[in-house]
């Protein structure tokens, strides 16, 4: 069950002659994968303890029962450490919560990818890099937890462009987009304390963002300036919360440290740059907007006096802290309407949340 | 030299799920149309229109739940329009739980989409998925051309929903 035996000429042949059997399976994003050896695969579930034949979930848009050991199996062509599995275990298993809505983000038309944010310990167990480049290329925690992720989504869930996936562009984050927060460096208590988990738990959440866009404020020197600046990022038009129908989807300030420090130095709480946030998004002046989209928001009673709420309150700006020092750069990511962002506890048998369960 | 190697994939799921049966005909019976895209509720009028005697009765909303409990009182279902990856995915959603219901149902999908309607079915081990087409984008109609098009599709709609195979 779940074997396949494969000769090899040679083994400077093997690694070639793997790809091509590995990308006519469908196994590949099309990028080269290790193979999921069965010592490689059983190095990994040995560090994850968990039963081989555990389903984790139920996967959508296939609804395809995913195991422990086809994980694993992920895990391995992506190019994880052993160590790394239960993260990608717990991943998978907050995609599959009703409130991420797999089934929507797996096969919409949006540029919709995971991406996946590490909290806690696992930070620096796994290596994790949360400062310089975090977001791009180098690093083999972040590059292949969030590969395995996407593995599982393309080979068991059925993510498949132009088949069961529509995503007209679809984006980078589908190869792989798994960040942390650089928990030390940040002002603030980190993303999983403030939705219920102790600073001492490993914690994965789950995302459904749009894309990343860079926002630079080098001149600002006051909280006041930082903030609007924040907050003229959200307002674009275009960006799905805006849309009635898509009204509560998360927004994603991934602040770089040094803007952190400005708003902390002012005083600011990281509930008082939500709140903050909020007030400078709240009132966006209707004739801003096409005309059809106006009507839309005068039908839903979504505009109110003239001006149309971005956001429905401050709980929907996360606040993350990352990234290299001096730079003044900060991301936004803006997150498909249709999906809540999800939180396991990383761990053997994985875990549920007080807050984002 | 042999490697033996563990697949990622899941194994092949074999589903064979059932279709509610064509209904008879649809005189004096009870027929719902999910709304799941702007203006699909004036294709509901028409329908309204053409089938004296038939109870019409309109659900909004993606939430799952809510539109099962509504499907329970119905004997036949329009869903639609599914467009867009995610709306189809959510109104095939719907449309198989309507079969595990016995209600006979038929998508209204424009027409990019038919074929990841059919597929997605497909997986959950149907055989067939009734749908008929209509333009993408659906809600830029004008309101004459949607009165036609409601017009054009009430005979196409009866035949997937009740009459001979």
């Amino acid at each position: 069950v779940n074997a396949a035996a494969l000769e090899l000429p040679d083994r400077m042949e093997a690694a070639a002659e793997w790809f091509e059997h590995a990308y006519a399976e469908g196994w590949t994003d099309g990028l080269p994968v290790l193979p999921p050896t069965r010592e490689a695969v059983e190095r990994a579930l040995l560090a994850a303890g968990r039963d081989p034949d555990e389903v984790v979930a139920t996967l959508a848009p296939r609804l395809a029962p995913a195991t422990v050991r086809q994980v694993a199996a992920c895990a391995v062509m992506a190019g994880c450490r052993p160590a790394y599995l239960p993260a990608v275990l717990a991943a998978v298993d907050a995609m599959s919560d009703p409130a991420y809505d797999l089934g929507a983000v797996n096969t919409s038309s949006a540029p919709v990818a995971p991406m996946l944010l590490l909290n806690g310990p696992v930070i620096g167990e796994v290596g994790l890099n949360v400062r310089w480049g975090h977001m791009g290329p180098g690093f083999r925690a972040n590059a292949t937890i969030g590969r395995a992720v996407n593995l599982v989504m393309t080979i068991v869930a059925g993510r498949r462009p132009g088949d069961l996936s529509m995503s007209t562009h679809s984006q980078p984050g589908q190869y792989t987009f798994c960040i942390g927060e650089w928990e030390e460096r940040s002002p603030w208590e980190p993303y999983h304390v403030e939705h219920g988990f102790e600073a001492g738990d490993s914690c994965v959440t789950a995302f459904a963002v749009l894309g990343t866009t860079g926002v630079i404020d080098f001149t600002s020197r006051t909280a006041d300036g930082l903030l609007t600046t924040f907050a003229s990022s959200i307002t674009a038009i275009g960006t799905p919360h805006q849309f009635p129908r898509f009204g509560a989807s998360p927004v994603i300030l991934a602040l770089c440290p040094d803007h952190a420090d400005k708003l902390a130095a002012a005083g600011c709480s990281k509930a008082d740059v939500k709140r903050e946030v909020f007030e400078r998004t709240r009132r966006q002046p209707l004739e801003l907007w096409p005309q059809e989209l106006r009507e839309s928001f005068l039908a839903s009673g979504r505009a109110v006096d003239g001006a149309v709420p971005m956001l429905a309150g401050p709980e929907q700006v996360e606040v993350l802290v990352c990234g290299g020092l001096s730079g003044l750069h900060t991301v936004f990511m803006p997150t498909a309407g249709f999906s809540q962002p999800r939180t396991r506890r990383i761990g053997p048998a994985g875990g549920g949340a007080p807050g984002r369960g | 030299m042999a490697v033996s190697l563990v697949s990622p994939a899941p194994a092949p799921m074999g589903r064979a799920a059932h279709v509610a049966e064509r209904l008879a005909g649809l005189e004096g019976r009870r027929l719902g149309v999910l709304v799941r895209w702007w203006r699909f509720d004036e294709l509901a009028a028409e329908l309204g229109r053409a089938l004296p005697g038939t109870q019409v009765r309109t659900a909004p909303g993606d939430a799952a739940e809510d539109v099962g409990t509504w499907a329970s009182g119905l004997d036949a279902a329009v869903l639609g329009v599914a467009a867009g990856g995610a709306r189809t995915y959510w109104t095939v959603r719907s449309w198989a739980a309507f079969q595990g219901m016995g209600v006979r149902s038929v998508l209204v999908t424009a027409k990019p989409y038919v074929r990841q309607a059919s597929r997605l079915a497909e997986e959950w081990g149907f055989r067939e998925v009734p749908q008929v087409a209509v333009p993408h984008p659906f809600h830029e109609l004008s309101p004459r051309r949607l009165e036609l098009l409601a017009r054009r599709l009430v005979p196409r709609i009866l035949e997937a929903l009740a009459g001979a195979e």
